[in-house]
This record gives C-alpha cells, structure tokens and sequence, in this order.
C-alpha cells in the first residue's frame, strides 16, 4: 500500500465536522434504504420519528507496511446488533463536548483505546439507520503502541481487519432479505470468518467510493 | 564501557522518590517546595501528541508516564523538569507538556461549562482559574489552542476536542470564541472565521 494512504483518505473525507443541522435535524446523508446514495425521499423504515446522533471512531491503525481498520464484535447478549461487527462508538450525550469528543469517549470505554493515540483525520457521511441514529463516522489514525482493554458488557472481541481490501468497492457484495414485509438491500465484506456488513459495511463502503472518484 | 549507566541510575532515582513523595490535599506532590540542584538531561522527551520518549524509545507504561507528570515543573528559564526533593532532571517538550484529550460540556450561555481531560488524567475546567487560549502560527495562521492545567503547565487541545470545540462557538464583539463559567475565550476575529466557511463553500 502506498505511504500516502494517509493523504488520500484525507483528501476523500470531509475535513471540517459537519454544520449543526446536518448532525441534529436533517436526515443521514446515506443510510439503511439508500446505500447508493441519492433517494432520500424514500419512506425511512421507521417513519419519521426524530433520529438520535451517534458518533463513531472509524480507526485506521497507522502500522508501516498495511494500515488495518479496527473492528469490534459486539457482546453476544446485547438486546440491540448482538453479536454484529461495529466501529467503536455510541450515542452522543448531553455531556459528550460534541460528536468528536464522544466517538472517543466510547472507543476508550468499550475498547480501552486511549484517545491520545488517535489523530482525527475528518467525517464521513452521516449515515441513517432503520433504528432511529443518524451516525457519524470520526476518522482517525491510530498510532500503534496502544493497549486495548475490552468492556465484556459491550465487545465480545476486537479484530483488524487490512484498509486496502476495505476501500475496494469490488469486495462489497449486495444482498437482499425480506424484512418488515418488503425487500431490503444491505452490503457486505467477509474476512477470516468476519461477516461486516449493515451500517457499517455501508460507511466503509462510503469510503471506499469516496475514495475511488 | 557502559554510557547507559548513570542515566539508568538516575531514572531509577528519580522514580523511587516521586513513589515515596507524599501527595498534598489535590494528591499531588508539593514540587514548587523543591529545590534541589540540576542533575542534567539523561534523554527524557514529550512529543507534540503528548507520549513521553526515553532515550528515543516511547515510555508504554501509562502509570510511569502519570507518576512523571505529577513531579513534572515549568521554571522561570522556559524548561521542563522533573523534581524530587533531590533530583532536578530537564524534560524536553515539544510543544506543550500534556494533551487535552476528551471535553465534556454542561450549560449554555455565558453559564456553560467546559471541562477537559488530559492524556495523563488530569481535569481542567476552563474559566477563571483555568485560561483557554489560541496561537496562531505566524505563517499559515493554524490555531494551536491550549488549556491550563495547573502552576505554568498547559495541555495542547487534540485536534478532535478542537472540533467539538469550534462547533460551540458564537460571536461575541467581533470575536469568535467560547464561554465556559462566565468567561469568553477569543478564538480568532469574527471576520476570519467567517472567511474560512467560505472557503469550504
């Protein structure tokens, strides 16, 4: 992978933290039911019932040779994505300084990744979930070094997983499911036995096209 | 030949009895009642994102790097030592001693309040005792925002809290800055801010 990656990941991302409105009032820029993009008009599966903002740390591990994102598995118990693979992150509170302040809150709450290991690089899209969050991706390049201490409450484990097979829009794979009644459309990545797909196959994916214009 | 020697011995030192030091009434060791003589500089370093270096090598061990930053002083000559009441040893800083990591916010108005955490635990919450100030480079006029911590020592705001930070933002007098307890912080003239948006634009 060539040296620069970090140049192009920051040239392909949003270099300043999205305005208010986008983060507290519009819909998700991309989301569940508009993977592509575009169609914002369709029905949200959850009707249109006020969306939560989340933030998530999307952690690109700076090692020399093959930079890797950081996944986690959550906890299998969960009543919410049990078992699913996921960025670090969560809900942003009433306390978080803001969205960027939270996704790091919650990677070094569930994860124990010190946030000074972390150098914010800039946004993705929002991306809207049928469960009701507008998402926030928060990329950062992690230096190695760091020591995970994982939240048994909320991650079963945490895997990496190569960034060059994750911005390769050809490893996305499209499949459909009925669920409500209808037929829903969700992109997937299977790596060393990883099923990444929902979410955040979806802002990866984001990325990788992002990253290919 | 062994030029390690004395250097080792001296960290050893110095760790043994910053250990030993009794904490005062804020768990801290009373290092401005220290005055012992100058032992040199055996390699200690903070980089501009906060990691301690000893000899060209990180310091991994998180609780060393705490134990450090409570004997850690900024003198009137502009440097940094780490003091016990029997060794004075440089530390170099390549910009400020700690990293303000993670911020969290209450209130609104003049009445909020912002509260920072440090990479080595520390908390700050910006007001009257605790400054929040910008410098701007003088070249390309990139802010390098920091928080007080306590004495003369300063925590560079991450660039992640500076997001968070900005977006809290309003303008006061032609000045975009902050509030937090009743005190405004200036970030930078109204008029610039309003330039960089367009920029984005």
């Amino acid at each position: 992978m060539s040296t620069d990656y970090k140049t192009r990941i920051r040239e392909a991302i949003l270099a300043d933290l999205p305005d208010h409105n986008t983060l507290y009032n519009a819909p998700g820029q991309i989301g569940d039911g508009r993977l592509d993009g575009g169609l914002v008009g369709r029905p949200r599966p959850n009707g249109n019932r006020a969306l939560k903002l989340a933030a998530v740390l999307v952690p690109v591990v700076d090692y020399e040779n093959e930079p890797k994102i950081l996944l986690t598995r959550r906890a299998d118990h969960l009543a919410q994505h049990s078992g699913q693979v996921a960025f670090p992150g969560g809900k942003v509170e009433a306390e978080d300084g803001g969205p960027v302040s939270a996704a790091l809150r919650e990677a070094q709450e569930e994860i124990g990744l010190a946030a000074e290991y972390v150098d914010v690089a800039g946004f993705l899209s929002t991306y809207e979930t049928g469960s009701g969050f507008r998402i926030l991706p928060v990329v950062g390049f992690v230096r190695p070094g760091f020591q995970l201490e994982i939240d048994h409450n909320e991650v079963a484990e945490t895997f990496e997983v190569p960034l060059e097979l994750m911005i390769n829009e050809a490893n996305y794979n499209r499949h459909e499911i009925e669920w409500e009644g209808r037929m829903e459309a969700y992109y997937a990545v299977e790596y060393e036995g990883y099923n990444i797909w929902g979410a955040t196959a979806g802002m990866l994916r984001n990325l990788s096209r992002r990253m290919q214009t | 030949m062994n030029d390690d020697a004395p250097t080792q011995n001296a960290l050893q030192n110095v760790i043994a009895q910053a250990q030993k030091a009794d904490g005062g009434s804020d768990g801290l060791p009373p290092v401005h009642l220290w005055e012992p003589d100058y032992c040199g500089d055996i390699g200690l370093h903070i980089a501009r994102d906060g990691q301690w270096y000893y000899a060209g090598s990180p310091i991994g061990r998180k609780r060393l790097v705490r134990l450090f930053s409570t004997i850690l002083r900024h003198d009137d000559d502009g440097e940094h030592y780490l003091v016990t009441p029997v060794e004075k040893i440089r530390v170099g800083v390549e910009d400020a001693p700690f990293v303000a990591t993670l911020m969290q916010v209450t209130g609104v108005g003049r009445d909020q309040v912002l509260r920072f955490e440090t990479n080595v635990h520390d908390f700050a919450t910006a007001g009257a005792e605790h400054a929040l100030r910008i410098e701007l480079d003088p070249n390309d006029k990139t802010p390098s925002p920091y928080i007080h911590i306590r004495a003369r020592l300063e925590a560079l705001i991450s660039r992640a809290v500076f997001y968070d930070l900005v977006a809290l933002g309003e303008t006061v007098d032609d000045q975009f800055g902050v509030w937090s307890e009743n005190v405004f912080f200036p970030i930078a003239p109204a008029a610039d801010v309003e330039a960089w948006l367009e920029d984005d634009a």
